[in-house]
């Protein structure tokens, strides 16, 4: 790929509380280039340093300069706009749902824009794209009291906050944990199909890799503040040893033909669907 | 024993009405029972869970633990009866070494020292935390942190330990291993468990599964029972573990796989058994 990366990370370090006795080393030298309009996961274990590679991606931390770019620029150098920053890179944070600051749907989803100065007029415009964009019609929840949502309800109520802000980048953190089945695919295929019509930059951060399996087509591994896989899906997915010893949940096709595997050693490595799986055990047992 | 007889309850929305979460909800579970609760968000398992735990009380109806009436006066009896483990351990670690926050629910009941200090050694032990008993709560890992928050409710001795999607935010070996810890303690200390969630293979671990729809419980069964029910489930927006349907899949082709089928290891197991000739002959199986 070329052209200037929308976000890149240069040997990317990150020490919490340096100088301190309690200093915890997260990020040992992450280099990472992510192209406009790419679909990326962020894939490891807990304290793979994933959650630090998010909040560079905000400039929610003490950057070092050199380290993160934003558009070919450095977020750290002395006069970088943060605020624009934000303007361009939207993060949807763990259970997004617990930092709604209002009790009405409407006045949720418009707090960003309100805040980064837009019109009233625009706002609406925004709110009701937004509240319909998550499948919740403007018309029928702008009104709603915010508790009284269910708890996919109120996910896509703090998605739609941070999509109306526009942003070209979208980053989310664990976005489906909690979420029931159907409201998983709901909201896998929304951001999906928000990120085709809206030609967004996908980043989404996990410790599985069932929802980056239907959403991304590149994954990288992290492990211990270091990239120890960077590649297409279907080339990591293959490597599921390597996987499950970093305790990362396998989509469910290839935890099930990793077990099928001792009866039908040549079942391929890389079958995502049931679908696949279905028709390479039915080829094997030989029935019409 | 948890008895809920006709038992409704309503929020109430920005526009006044009041939107039904329960709505005559007839359920009963034995002391010592295993049950797993599914439902997609917004079927009433949250609500279940407050009522239980004496957070809300019925509208209509009635609901008992061990007899006694949930109802603002029998709170803290209730809340003695049953502990909950919540999602997020964050929300509910309120000390900062581990060994306190275990003792902080027995120091409120009031016990004598003797005793909370042997509650909350055996809870520690029981999670296999005693050589962290002493860690600052800031070094654990979640996962660390959420055995932190099952001692805790543990050290209360509860008659029913409710796990509120205690594994939602754990990667799934290690929600297995703590569902595998939880299923112990179960044996060993005779508690009921009650065990909300959305994964289907975690339910699929439980003796008994009950499946929440619009305030109701709608199914309830042995795993293997509820899980054959693939379109209903799926109806209701909820899954099955993926090894029982492609069993069914596959039986409807013809392969006679034998047995309940739930895990990827039944399904190893029921196509190793297959006989030559249970299936045509062109096989290239094992």
């Amino acid at each position: 790929m070329s052209g200037t990366p929308i976000l890149e990370l240069r040997d990317f370090r990150y020490t919490y509380l340096e100088g301190t006795p309690k200093a915890n080393e997260a990020v040992r030298g992450v280099s990472l280039e992510i192209q406009p309009g790419e679909r990326v996961a962020i894939v490891g274990p807990t304290r793979s340093g994933k959650s630090t590679v998010v909040d560079s991606f905000a400039h929610l931390l003490r950057l070092k300069p050199g380290q993160v770019f934003f558009e070919g620029e450095d977020v750290a150098a002395p006069g970088y706009d943060r605020g624009a920053l934000r303007r361009k890179v939207g993060i949807v944070f763990q259970q997004p749902e617990t930092q709604i600051v209002e009790d009405v749907v409407g006045a949720d989803v418009a707090f960003g824009p309100t805040s980064a100065g837009s019109p009233a007029e625009e706002t609406r415009g925004r709110v009701e794209e937004s509240l319909d964009g998550v499948g919740l019609p403007y018309r029928d929840f702008r009104l709603r009291y915010v508790y009284a949502l269910s708890g996919g309800q109120r996910r896509r109520v703090a998605i739609a906050g941070v999509l109306a802000m526009r942003t070209p980048v979208l980053v989310l953190d664990e976005p489906t944990a909690g979420l029931d089945p159907r409201g998983r695919r709901e909201l896998l295929d929304l951001l999906g199909r928000l990120a085709d019509d809206r030609k967004l930059t996908l980043v989404v951060c996990s410790a599985s890799l069932q929802d980056a399996s239907l959403l991304c087509d590149r994954v990288v591994v992290l492990d211990e503040g270091r990239v120890v896989m960077d590649g297409p899906l279907r080339e990591v997915l293959r490597r599921d040893e390597d996987l499950v010893r970093l305790d990362i949940t396998l989509p469910e096709p290839i935890a099930a033909a990793r077990e099928l595997r001792h009866l039908f050693p040549d079942l391929p490595e890389d079958l995502t669907t049931e679908d696949d799986l279905e028709r390479e055990l039915v080829q094997r047992l030989g029935t019409p | 024993m948890i008895e809920l007889d006709g038992v409704s309850f309503a929020y109430r929305t920005g526009e006044g009405d009041a939107v039904p979460a329960l709505r005559d909800l007839d359920l009963s579970i034995e002391s010592g029972e295993r049950v797993a609760i599914i439902g997609h968000n917004g079927s009433g398992k949250s609500t279940l869970v407050k009522l239980l735990t004496a957070i809300q009380y019925p509208t209509e109806g009635e609901a008992r633990i061990d007899g006694v009436p949930v109802r603002e006066e029998n709170q803290w009896t209730i809340r003695e009866k049953v502990a909950v483990v919540f999602q997020d351990p964050d929300d509910q670690i309120v000390m900062t070494r581990v060994a306190d926050d275990v003792a902080f629910g027995p120091e409120n009941l009031g016990l004598p020292r003797d005793e909370i200090a042997e509650r909350v050694a055996l809870a520690l032990e029981a999670l296999g935390l005693e050589s962290i008993s002493e860690t600052p709560i800031e070094d654990l890992s979640p996962g660390q942190k959420q055995r932190v928050a099952i001692a805790g409710a543990l050290a209360m001795r509860p008659r029913f330990l409710i796990l509120d999607e205690p594994t939602s935010l754990l990667p799934a070996p290690l929600a297995t291993r703590l569902i595998q810890t939880v299923k112990d303690l179960n044996r060993r200390e005779g508690m009921g468990v009650l065990h909300v969630t959305h994964s289907m293979p975690e339910a699929a671990l439980f003796d008994r599964v009950i499946v929440m729809d619009e305030g109701r419980a709608v199914m309830t069964g042995t795993p293997a029972g509820v899980f054959r029910r693939v379109d209903e489930l799926r109806d209701i927006g909820l899954d099955v573990p993926l090894a029982a349907s492609l069993a069914q899949r596959l039986r409807s082709r013809g392969i006679p796989l034998k047995g309940d089928i739930l895990t990827d290891a039944d399904l190893r197991e029921a196509l190793s058994a297959l006989a030559p000739g249970d299936y045509p002959a062109e096989a290239s199986g094992p």
